[in-house]
């Protein structure tokens, strides 16, 4: 018998991965795409995505710039635009990465460093390959492992984010660490680290900020102009777009936002149950907690996730018109405000989550846990006890990268929203939206 | 707390210990470590003992906390009893070590931490966590923040922290940290791991005289003992009773595979893997994990002019450099203590304790079995965690492998002979 396949067990295997992830991504795009209401200049956002895991190619960014992989909202883009360069977020979302990872991960790893993992040892995804350097902030156990990994196989510099943020030394350590890094940049790009090329890419992430604030700030106005899940994938394309062109998408789709809440037109109705998802990041394709909150009914006005709005709120406060004056407001900016809970001491993630029920009218709380993500599961029993206080209903969601789940998933988040829809949660959003506490 | 309550985590203890009375009758000297280790489970001694500084773990340079404190009081885990106290505090995933350690200062039986510093270090998730139930809960914690490598500003951090640490330390317990204070503790601490490295010799010259669990406790007891020195002084004697055992009677020295603990640590009363290990036919010959590598770092001499901050720095570089856990991105103090015990002892095979959410150890086990394989030894992954349930199931798998282990030896020792 002869054997009429193509190729090499690896390149067959090579091109199975292709297949798989391609569909998936496609369902999830799909599903994004035929949510009601779709803003128009949502379509770019959509087109980055599809860019990337569909069509197979690189990063968006302008020719001949280099791309630096980064695993976490902690390493300052700015710095790595001053290189020359361009960040791309490589933390995985792909099931059929996940898949993959899980035969060389621990069982318990967390299901995003397994997909990680994945793409790493298949090694076809061009936004992967084309990486030059990988900078792993290490900010949990699977994280720690997932740098030594990377190392082996890749040039790769770790950054160590200290778990304090009261003792200036703790900020000394990082901003010493972004030096590091910055050194680690200048070998591959050539170019070193100057005021000018700071203060440019400073410029150049401002005014993506400035986009986002001002979206933000509509979407707080009226938290229902737009879907949840958009936004989401708005945001998600940002890990994978020069900031630049993403600045210009994100301009067209707060203006069409504008014309909308002038024309009174929102994306969901009045009494749909307002919700706010924080927990584990949601990536891009695994999107199925989001648009399972948008099928069953609800409407996700807020997200407290390193994927979504954390990632990019806040701009660095530059007191000091120096490199190094940049450089501490950069450490700053990417440790002093996060909520992530990498930190011991985060009571400050508390404090964000509640002015964003306050702020987007929330009556309900989804939490979620990637299974493994032990950090986050920490943290649930706080912010359970504090929104038993105001009593506001919270539910733990745990998920892995998989479509196993989904209908277990569905039953829950529709119990849920009519929890909020029948029973408790509505007054206490008013309340709180009318700054009543 | 119901009295049922205690009382299962004093039988816990209880029955660890009757094990070991029972099948190490004729060494006297023991008996100081039995009731040094039961006294940790004696609900009097604990509302009693009213510790100034409790240590959450092994990551602390002991060096830095024999020279601010006199009596630290050491936490590590190990209690089923106290685990299940912790449960509704840590999510599911939780590992049993982080819980039971949790368990131990929060509960409804005892108060250890009533006017305590608790002083740990941030070496994995579970314990960044703790530090904040912790200080929630209105516990006083000074954490050590341990850098993932070996960076010279990794160095610098620890460092800084360390001397940070200490004057913490020092402010809670009256005691100034100072040059002469360091080099009295470098002093203190070196002699108890040199104390240890002689019992741990004779251990293993004495063969059956004294059993692996055994050892293990009375090794560990070194964290248990409320004064280092008289520990030093029984280690001692306990020591010179096997080596004269050795000398006066000839005890059957069987020819049992071999084998060497790695990973998850092996905390007293949770002796189920070494239990494990005898009761399957096979004798411990090392226990590669983080206490025992805590324990066997050779503390740098201190010269009579040498500053407290030179000396720091010393210690920093060196725990730096050989400690053992998750914290760091690649576990290379592990590993080279793994190959130097391999290098030494020759064990037939190699057990690798996984405790159930210790995954940084999971991480790890590629590279040990890659090392493993090139030496030609079985390496036998073990997970569970501090519940008995599971036993029978191990016990099973553990045999085999005890099995295998064994005919390895005598297909060994046959070519031997034909060659």
């Amino acid at each position: 018998m002869t054997d009429n396949r193509q190729g090499t067990p690896e390149e067959r295997r090579k091109q199975r991965f292709f297949n798989k992830s391609a569909a998936t991504s496609v369902k999830y795009l799909r599903k994004i795409d035929e949510l009601p209401h779709k803003p128009a200049s949502l379509d770019p956002f959509l087109n980055i995505l599809k860019h990337v895991f569909v069509d197979m190619q690189g990063a968006v960014k302008p020719a001949g710039t280099l791309s630096v992989g980064t695993y976490c909202v902690m390493v300052p883009p700015e710095l790595i635009y001053a290189a020359g360069a361009m960040p791309v977020k490589l933390c995985g979302g792909s099931y059929t990465a996940f898949n993959i990872g899980d035969d060389i991960a621990p069982r318990d790893a967390c299901p995003l460093v397994k997909a990680v993992m994945g793409f790493e040892s298949i090694g076809v995804m061009p936004v992967y390959r084309e990486c030059e350097l990988m900078a792993v902030p290490i900010t949990c156990d699977c994280k720690k492992k997932l740098a030594g990994y990377l190392s082996e196989r890749r040039k790769t510099v770790t950054l160590h984010v200290p778990t304090g943020r009261s003792r200036d030394g703790d900020m000394e350590h990082y901003v010493k660490e972004l030096y590091q890094f910055s050194e680690e940049l200048t070998k591959i790009t050539g170019k070193p680290l100057s005021y000018e090329r700071l203060s440019w890419a400073c410029g150049l992430t401002a005014a993506a900020q400035y986009e986002l604030s001002r979206f933000i700030e509509l979407r707080r106005r009226a938290p229902l102009v737009i879907k949840g899940t958009h936004y989401l994938a708005a945001l998600n394309a940002l890990s994978y777009t020069h900031v630049s062109i993403w600045t210009q998408y994100m301009r067209a789709l707060c203006d069409e936002t504008e014309r909308r809440i002038q024309n009174g037109e929102m994306a969901s109705k009045e009494n749909r149950p307002r919700i706010l998802v924080t927990g584990s990041p949601i990536v891009f394709p695994n999107f199925k907690l989001p648009l399972l909150i948008e099928e069953m009914g609800g409407a996700l006005v807020a997200d407290e996730t390193c994927m979504g709005e954390r990632g990019a709120y806040d701009p660095p406060a530059i007191a000091d018109q120096t490199t190094d004056g940049i450089m501490r407001a950069l450490a700053n900016k990417s440790t002093r405000p996060c909520t992530c809970p990498t930190f011991t001491d985060n009571k400050r993630r508390v404090y964000r989550i509640m002015q964003m029920l306050e702020d987007y009218g929330v009556q309900g709380v989804i939490y979620h846990v990637l299974r493994g993500c032990l950090v986050y599961d920490y943290e649930y029993r706080v912010l359970e006890e504090e929104m038993g206080k105001l009593g506001i209903p919270i539910i733990r969601v745990e998920s892995d990268y998989n479509e196993e789940d989904v209908e277990q998933l569905r039953i829950r988040v529709e119990a849920f929203i009519e929890l909020i829809k029948y029973g408790r949660g509505g007054d206490t959003a008013v309340r709180l939206r009318k700054g009543q506490r | 707390m119901k009295s049922t309550e205690h009382n299962a985590f004093l039988n816990e203890a209880m029955e660890t210990l009757n094990r070991i009375d029972k099948e190490n009758r004729h060494l006297t000297q023991l008996g100081w470590f039995l009731q040094t280790a039961l006294r940790r489970f004696d609900r009097n001694y604990l509302d009693r003992r009213k510790p100034q500084v409790i240590v959450l773990g092994d990551d602390i340079p002991a060096e830095l906390l024999y020279a601010v404190c006199d009596d630290p009081f050491y936490v590590l885990g190990g209690s089923l009893g106290t685990a299940h106290w912790a449960d509704e505090l840590t999510p599911r995933d939780t590992d049993p070590l982080s819980r039971s350690a949790l368990g131990w200062l929060v509960n409804p039986a005892f108060d250890l931490t009533e006017n305590a510093l608790i002083v740990t270090a941030v070496s994995s998730d579970s314990r960044r966590k703790l530090i904040s139930v912790l200080q929630s809960g209105g516990r006083k914690v000074a954490a050590l923040d341990i850098p993932p490598n070996q960076s010279p500003n990794a160095v610098h951090y620890y460092t800084e922290q360390l001397t940070e640490l200490a004057g913490q330390i020092g402010k809670h317990t009256g005691k100034r940290f100072s040059g002469s204070n360091l080099k009295r503790a470098v002093k203190r601490v070196a002699n108890a791991r040199s104390q240890r490295r002689r019992f741990l010799t004779a251990a293993l010259s004495a063969g059956s005289i004294i059993s692996d669990e055994a050892v293990l406790l009375a090794v560990q007891c070194m964290l248990f003992a409320d004064d280092l020195e008289e520990w030093c002084a029984h280690i001692r004697a306990l020591g010179e009773e096997l080596e004269q055992l050795g000398r006066q009677y000839a005890f059957s020295q069987k020819d049992r595979p071999k084998v060497m603990i790695l990973g998850s640590p092996i905390v007293f009363p949770n002796f189920k893997v070494p239990q494990l290990i005898s009761s399957a036919g096979m004798d411990i010959t090392a226990v590669a994990d983080s206490l025992s590598l805590g324990a066997s770092v050779v503390t740098p001499k201190a010269g009579v002019f040498a500053s407290a901050d030179a000396l720091l720095q010393q210690i920093a570089q060196t725990h730096l450099k050989t400690i053992s856990s998750g914290a760091r991105v690649s576990n290379d103090g592990l590993y080279s203590y793994f190959k130097y015990l391999v290098k030494r002892l020759h064990p037939d095979g190699i057990v690798c304790h996984i405790l159930k959410g210790q995954i940084e150890y999971d991480f790890e086990l590629p590279r040990i079995e890659r090392a493993a394989e090139k030496l030609d030894i079985p390496v036998f992954r073990l997970e569970t965690d501090y519940q008995y349930q599971d036993m029978e199931q191990l016990w099973i798998r553990m045999e085999a492998f005890g099995e295998m282990l064994t005919q390895r030896k005598i297909v060994r020792n046959k070519r031997r002979r034909t060659a």
